[in-house]
């Protein structure tokens, strides 16, 4: 039977401000600049941020009209409804503050959770206090922080989902157990879908191992797992509803291999991390922490807790799968074939692209597993319990690391967007990014998206593609370069006109990226076409040269500006 | 506003035999351009003289990306382009770009690495990561293996 000590009013503020205090010592320096500075090493979180803005000021909620100029950007694959509720409860008075509030809280309402399921499995304050460290400040939290994914930092559904489950397996499940169990799980579904997957995991080892255990089938259990069965159809039917712009293109099977072995963890980083995780990788590294995982194995030999052992086996089996398709000592070896080789090799990898990020279930197994560990250690030493607890709290903030890794951006805009009409479409052209700097594309784009969240005006870059071939403003921005050449000035008010049927009010120019020539033939070319620039900014970053083509938004609705989108497509591709 | 400043570290990693005679990288920074003479003879506050790594530093306005073409020039005057296009640049504060030669007789490429260190060792400071994490984890199972040894001696704890 699962029981859960109660905690007095005393000892749970004394975990919020523990808590609190960890988490601005983990993500500093962003509480000295909570909604100006960018922690994030990789391309993401420009996009994370663009898509709250978007979705916080749009007036169709599922297809904001500021990204992905004229469609809309459809948000059936969006990573996170949670995010996207909170971003749009907390409005676009100021962009930053949701992803700020993600990463500063996140993490503290999370540990709450863990701690929580340490004292169902029976650890007692403060020693329950561990899960909390190792879950809300694991390895992965900080590489969501580090990739720009932020949100999901945010995660108390997953302890809650297991406390639900463990009770509604258990001899004494009630039905209200197994409504609480569906509904977080749908809530970390809804979280990030990786979080959604990882929380199957530990579901499934949850219940299943309490039928194995208990010999028998509650019905609160059954109704859980019914629940969470028909939630997950109405997912996948959702996802499929996307329209085929929406959808991630299906890759061929090389390809599917690589994404997902880029995506998954490697022996050599798993325990620890390295310079080289954070600079040329999605910055993996210390998924596991060390003590947590000690506690909990040697642990085993303790009386055993009602649920350890399926805590134990989740943690086991993440561990395992999350090593992917490859089983690698660093990222650049080649490897030999592991668990996942046969799904990568189905095409699976553009679906299944980060299999690390089933450490989010292992490190709340782990980490209840060794605060119950820890309980019992310190009724023989509670000296040493303490400082154990100590090195968990070292751990986080040493071994994961994070302050000692984030990068430091600045949230914000070039000015020069400021002289484009509001209501219009802006349109970005940088140059066509080949060979090795082919990954810059999307970086660039979705730089875009986040410069949308401050200028405000719609742009085409789609606020969730992956890779060149799903974005709409690339062809436009081809077409225009190829409209801007000197022998094209015969068809100049052709190329005027069909951009303003398109929407567009202004086009900004990246010109730090193009070559001295290039760049001279094509700023020419746009003044000719729009006459003089009406803005050059030189801040946040880059150099930026704003053409007005329109003054407004001319008449038409969407379709019309779809048609136009079309014809130009139809011309250049 | 007053642009952010941003201080770039770019470093060559080539032999240390002393077959080139000169590297530089040219490139433009908001629009200005930079042509950079690195070095390799312990100019650079934190270079070691002769041992094939070529740094220098350029400060100034933040960029998000770095684009430019990087030159080498053997014992024999001859000038060639290395590398050319774009880099991202992670942290508007400062950061590193880093290169490693690999060819010989004049004919170098370059490919883009994390850090520039001589030769082989530049696997040395990600081995001493590892060692460091590797010591941490049995310091863990050892006194948790300790601990727990005792709980069981003493009958405590549950």
């Amino acid at each position: 039977m699962v029981t859960l000590e109660r905690l007095s009013a005393r000892a749970f503020a004394l975990l919020c401000v523990g808590y609190a205090l960890l988490s601005v010592a983990w993500s500093w320096p962003l509480v000295t600049d909570p909604l100006g500075l960018d922690l994030a090493r990789h391309a993401d979180s420009p996009n994370t941020l663009g898509l709250a803005a978007a979705v916080a000021g749009a007036s169709n909620v599922m297809a904001p009209e500021r990204l992905a100029w004229p469609w809309g950007q459809s948000l059936v694959r969006g990573d996170s409804f949670v995010y996207f509720l909170l971003a749009r409860g907390l409005g676009e008075h100021h962009p930053t503050l949701v992803v700020a509030l993600c990463i500063l809280v996140g993490p503290v309402v999370s540990a709450l959770g863990a701690e929580r399921l340490a004292r169902a499995l029976g650890a007692g304050f403060p020693w329950s206090a561990l899960a909390g460290v190792v879950y809300g400040f694991s390895g992965t939290a900080a590489t969501s922080v580090l990739e720009g994914y932020g949100f999901s930092l945010l995660n108390p559904w997953m302890p809650w989902m297991v406390v639900a489950a463990l009770r509604a397996s258990g001899p004494d499940g009630r039905v209200r157990d197994a409504v609480v169990g569906a509904a977080m799980w749908a809530l970390c579904l809804a979280t990030t879908a990786y979080t959604g997957i990882a929380a199957s995991m530990i579901l499934a080892a949850v219940v299943v191992g309490g039928w194995l255990r208990h010999r028998r089938v509650p019905m609160p259990s059954v109704l859980l797992s019914l629940g969470v069965l028909l939630l997950g159809i109405g997912a996948v039917a959702f996802f499929l509803s996307a329209p085929q712009y929406g959808r991630r293109f299906d890759p061929d099977l090389d390809t599917s291999m690589a994404m997902m072995t880029a995506g998954s963890a490697s022996l050599g980083t798993l325990l620890w991390r390295t310079a080289a995780s954070d600079a040329a990788v999605h910055s993996q590294g210390a998924l596991v922490s060390s003590l947590a995982l000690a506690l909990s194995l040697l642990g085993s030999v303790l009386p055993a807790s009602p649920g350890a052992r399926r805590l134990r086996v989740t943690a086991a089996v993440g561990i395992a799968i999350s090593l992917g398709p490859a089983l690698r000592f660093t990222s650049t070896d080649v490897g030999v074939p592991w668990l996942l080789a046969p799904l990568a090799r189905w095409g699976a990898g553009a679906y299944f692209r980060f299999p690390e990020r089933l450490h989010t279930a292992v490190a709340l197994a782990l980490g209840a597993l060794a605060a119950v560990a820890l309980t019992r250690i310190a009724a023989a030493r509670p000296r040493t319990a303490a400082v154990l607890l100590a090195a968990g709290v070292l751990e986080a903030l040493v071994g994961v690391g994070l302050p000692f890794r984030v990068a430091r951006g600045d949230w914000g805009a070039p000015t020069a967007y400021d002289a484009a009409p509001e209501g219009a479409a802006v349109l970005d052209v940088w140059p066509r990014m080949l060979g090795r700097n082919v990954e810059l594309e999307a970086r660039l784009s979705r730089r875009m998206v986040g410069y949308a969240a401050f200028h405000r005006r719609p742009i085409l870059s789609n606020g969730l593609n992956v890779s060149a071939e799903e974005d709409g403003r690339a062809p436009v921005s081809d077409w225009l370069v190829l409209r801007a050449r000197p022998d094209r000035s015969a068809e100049d008010a052709d190329t005027v006109a069909q951009l303003r049927a398109l929407g567009i009010g202004a086009v900004a120019l990246h010109p730090d990226l193009y070559t001295i020539s290039n760049r001279a033939w094509l700023s020419d070319g746009l003044t000719r076409l729009f006459d003089a620039p009406v803005a050059t900014s030189v801040d946040h970053g880059e150099t930026v040269t704003v053409w007005r083509v329109a003054s407004g938004l001319p008449a038409g609705g969407r379709d019309d500006r779809i048609a136009a989108w079309t014809l130009i497509h139809d011309e250049v591709r | 506003m007053e642009p952010e400043q941003q201080a770039l570290v770019f470093s060559v990693a080539g032999p240390a035999s002393g077959a080139i005679a000169d590297i530089t990288f040219e490139w433009e920074r908001a629009g200005s351009v930079h042509e950079l003479r690195l070095t390799d003879d312990g100019s650079y506050p934190s270079d070691v003289p002769w041992d094939g790594v070529w740094t220098t530093e350029d400060a100034g306005i933040a960029v998000h990306e770095v684009s430019g073409r990087l030159y080498v020039t053997d014992l024999e005057g001859r000038k060639a382009v290395i590398d050319t296009g774009a880099v991202a640049v992670y942290d508007m504060r400062h950061d590193v770009v880093s290169w490693q030669l690999s060819g010989s007789d004049g004919q170098y490429a370059a490919h883009l690495i994390v850090a520039a260190w001589p030769g082989e060792s530049v696997l040395l400071p990600e081995g001493a990561s590892i060692y460091v994490g590797a010591a941490w984890t049995g310091l863990c199972f050892a006194i948790a293996a300790a601990l727990i040894h005792v709980v069981r001696r003493e009958g405590v704890g549950w």
